[in-house]
């Protein structure tokens, strides 16, 4: 029997977590990963475990079609398989696209499971390991909603405008993988999801759900890989920037790589080719993404946490809220020292 | 008024009528004018079931009040014991005769047993995508049939009386996703005479209805339904809208296919009218250990419905109505007269 | 402006917007023909059509396309906005100059709608734009 978005809510572990990070993220916003994992143990005191040996999970391979479910299976198994040698039991997933493929490749073992004894039988040839599902499985942002409460207590700041006292207007946007092929595997479910919006509410924000809450961002796989299909992915994205900017929001938050990712460069894009920006007065409108979200209230210094990183500049952001910044090091390194600012190229960088 | 009774010695049946809606009521009242002692129990404390709450009936637009008016003359006019406000749990089988028993003790000992419990609308929430319990006009048939009841200035929205609405029909029925595969069949002809209603109303209004299939089933269905169209001017759109949302101004934008065109579209109403489909009721008498109830629907079964109306299969219980699956009133006070019948038949065979 | 060329572009919406829903023209023949609203898009008059085997007529379509004041194969102007324009060379159009009035969907039509009145009406409508005479045969 169904439920609806109120039950909808995830046994999402304590403590002691084997944390999996996302290929792409690494390379869209590189501080975010780092940043989770210092608030995990730095500010919540939570033990992370990261393996040295853990790889991609092959998804955006696999939803190219480019690697065969088998191998992906394969792989996904040898995560596994780390993390029993580790002795954990509790997976965080820092990727949506992995969550998702992780969630269904679950469900198809669950379904039948002559398959993950077939899959066993690969690892076990190919590598000599083995492997045990996880307890829990859940992902980063899940657990940022569990301890959001905790988060808001040690927060320097409110996500509040300081100019005029009232709190900013947030988009959430939740990957697609997240919980529209398993609802129940989501905070809230697929059509109210709460993760993100519970963080927003937590730290004094106040959510946005606009018309086009729950379409997908575009970023699909095949959809932007060739540069001849990516009219197919930043369409999507218009529709959600056209349907969002009545209400002039703030910021948006997504808790997914290619969400975060597109929906900061396709803004870009479309001012570019269409002359058009759907944020208030003429500005484009910053994204960031939950980790960077937690990382703002609780205080870090925007540089050091990769928030340079994104094509909207997030310092308008920073000036409502009433964040201390230093311009002249935005393109800095961690040491100090100016690396010099992105340049324009020439080729189509997007 | 001088009761009839026509109860004496020689005809000594004693039977018990769960439920006091069209059913129990022609039920009781069939019975009690052959001469049988009846109890009567519903756990409101007044006659009529639904049909309280309903302003007009399909297809002839009579007034529910007045047809309930008619209803408590039959049932004054003659003998019945009335237990109102007993809600009844479970029936147990006692030296070939049965007890009921209630919030207020047990009751017997009955020869027969008539349950006419009746149906409960489908919770639309649990088809979250439409967003019932989540936006303030998203609303059900039976809410706008109470709307419709107390006066049109209910209907205003943000001051002004409705520009567009729309009926969503299948809301609860004939879907996969939350295991109800039987068609409610009263549910389209609700939908066609409360946009007719809409239109009457207010006739600057547009009004849409979304269906899958058009069941006009009933006598006079099939010509209320032209005139909605050719009359009214409804747009019956055939496609199920697959998601709600609110947009600033707090009306409801719907996207749906119009298959027949083979195009999606999308429109914006002032109130979205979900046409929720019949379910078992939650206050059905639980009869399980004489395995009454269909294993797929969770309605009461009929053993055999060619050779009797209202047989379970339990010497002794028969049951009459919406408990048996989704039925008009006529087809209720049909059932209940059929069953009061048969409840003759049995006890004097006994 | 001419913007940047990334090597693709955002695609039009083929999305039927209702709120934009103009019925100007559909209204104008219900008051014709009353039961025209009536059609359930059953599809008897197309499977007999002369017009419809060969060419394009399909009354059914044709009628929703008027009931929604959408113009569903021109991408952007509405079936009533290309009437008030007077640029109405679009399928509809094209595919009502086939009819050969012959009767057959009529004589089909469970709902009784007079279809061959409709289509007339619906020529006549266009035709008594200016604009869009030519081509409409007369009738």
């Amino acid at each position: 029997m169904s439920k609806y978005w109120k039950e909808y809510q995830k046994e999402i572990a304590e403590d002691n977590y084997f944390y999996v990070r996302s290929c792409i993220r690494q390379n869209f916003f590189p501080g975010a990963e780092n940043l989770f994992i210092d608030i995990l143990r730095n500010k919540l005191g939570k033990k992370v475990f990261e393996d040295a040996d853990h790889t991609t999970c092959t998804g955006i391979g696999y939803h190219s079609d480019i690697v065969p479910l088998e191998t992906t299976m394969t792989v996904v198994a040898r995560q596994f398989a780390l993390m029993k040698e580790k002795e954990y039991k509790n997976l965080a997933v820092s990727c949506v696209t992995s969550f998702g493929l992780y969630s269904e490749i679950l469900d198809m073992w669950k379904h039948k499971p002559e398959l993950k004894e077939k899959i066993a039988g690969y690892l076990s040839e190919a590598t000599g390991r083995s492997f045990e599902v996880p307890e829990n499985m859940v992902h980063a942002s899940d657990i940022l909603y569990k301890f959001r409460n905790e988060i808001a207590a040690i927060a320097k700041h409110k996500l509040v405008n300081r100019h005029t006292g009232e709190p900013l207007k947030i988009v959430d946007h939740i990957g697609c993988h997240y919980a529209k092929t398993f609802p129940e595997r989501g905070v809230g479910g697929s059509e109210f999801p709460q993760v993100l919006t519970g963080l927003i509410n937590a730290w004094g924000g106040q959510t946005v759900d606009y018309p086009e809450r729950r379409h997908c961002c575009g970023f699909g796989f095949r959809n932007y890989l060739v540069q001849e299909n990516r009219g197919y992915s930043i369409s999507q994205s218009k529709i959600k920037l056209e349907s969002m900017q009545p209400f002039e929001p703030d910021l948006m938050v997504a808790n997914c790589p290619g969400c975060a990712m597109f929906l900061d460069r396709w803004q870009y894009t479309l001012e570019e080719s269409e002359g058009t920006v759907y944020g208030a007065g003429g500005l484009k409108i910053p994204v960031v993404t939950h980790e960077e979200l937690a990382g703002i209230v609780l205080g870090y210094d925007p540089w050091q946490i990769g928030l340079q990183t994104h094509q909207v500049p997030v310092e308008v952001l920073l000036d409502k809220i009433g964040i201390d910044y230093d311009p002249e090091l935005k393109y800095a390194d961690l040491k100090g020292n100016l690396i010099g600012d992105p340049q324009m190229i020439n080729e189509h960088a997007c | 008024m001088l009761k009839e009774n026509k109860h004496t010695s020689s005809n000594p049946f004693r039977i018990a009528v769960i439920g006091a809606g069209p059913a129990g009521i022609a039920a009781a009242v069939s019975a009690a004018a052959m001469g049988v002692e009846v109890d009567w129990f519903d756990k409101e404390q007044r006659p009529g079931g639904k049909l309280n709450d309903y302003h007009q009936l399909f297809p002839d637009r009579e007034f529910a009040d007045q047809i309930l008016k008619d209803f408590s003359g039959k049932t004054e006019a003659i003998e019945i014991k009335k237990h109102f406000g007993t809600i009844v749990s479970s029936i147990e089988k006692v030296d070939g005769n049965y007890n009921l028993l209630s919030n207020k003790g047990i009751k017997g000992s009955y020869n027969a047993v008539i349950i006419a419990a009746g149906f409960d609308f489908f919770d639309a929430r649990l088809k979250e995508e439409y967003g019932y319990g989540m936006y303030d006009h998203v609303i059900t048939s039976p809410d706008l049939e109470k709307m419709l009841k107390t006066g049109q200035e209910k209907l205003k929205c943000n001051g002004s009386f409705p520009e567009a609405m729309a009926f969503v029909h299948c809301v609860g029925s004939r879907d996969q996703q939350i295991g109800i595969n039987y068609c409610s069949r009263l549910c389209c002809i609700t939908g066609i005479k409360q946009a007719i209603e809409i239109r009457e109303l207010f006739p600057s209004c547009k009004v849409y209805n979304f269906y899958i299939d058009m069941r006009a089933f009933g006598s006079g269905y099939e010509e209320l339904y032209r005139q909605a169209q050719e009359k009214y001017n409804v747009q019956f759109i055939r496609g199920r809208v697959s998601e709600a949302s609110e947009n600033q101004q707090k009306r409801i934008v719907l996207k749906a296919e119009d298959t027949l065109m083979s195009r999606p579209v999308k429109v914006t109403v002032d109130w979205l009218v979900l046409l929720v489909g019949m379910v078992p009721s939650c206050t059905m008498v639980d009869v399980e250990n004489f395995s009454c109830t269909d294993q797929e629907t969770g309605f009461y079964k009929q053993s055999n419905p060619l050779s009797g109306g209202g047989l379970s299969g339990q010497p002794g219980i028969f049951n009459a109505g919406a408990c048996g699956g989704p039925m008009s009133i006529p087809e209720a006070l049909a059932s209940g007269r059929s069953a009061a019948m048969e409840v003759w038949q049995y006890l004097i065979k006994r | 402006m001419a913007g940047k060329d990334f090597g693709f572009a955002t695609k039009a919406g083929r999305q039927i917007d209702l709120d934009q829903l103009d019925t100007t023209l559909a209204d104008k023949i219900a008051l014709a023909v009353n039961s025209w609203r009536a059609c359930i898009s059953c599809g008897s008059c197309t499977a007999t059509c002369p017009a419809g085997v060969k060419f394009h007529l399909q009354l059914p379509t044709l009628n929703r396309a008027f009931q929604l004041g959408t113009d569903f194969c021109l991408e952007l102007p509405t079936l009533n906005r290309a009437f008030q324009l007077g640029t109405a060379s679009c399928l509809e159009l094209a595919t009502l100059k086939s009819c050969l009035l012959c009767g057959k969907c009529q004589l089909v039509c469970p709902r009784g709608i007079p279809t061959r009145y409709v289509s007339i009406q619906i020529m006549q409508k266009f035709k008594s734009n200016s604009h869009v005479a030519k081509g409409i045969p007369s009738v």
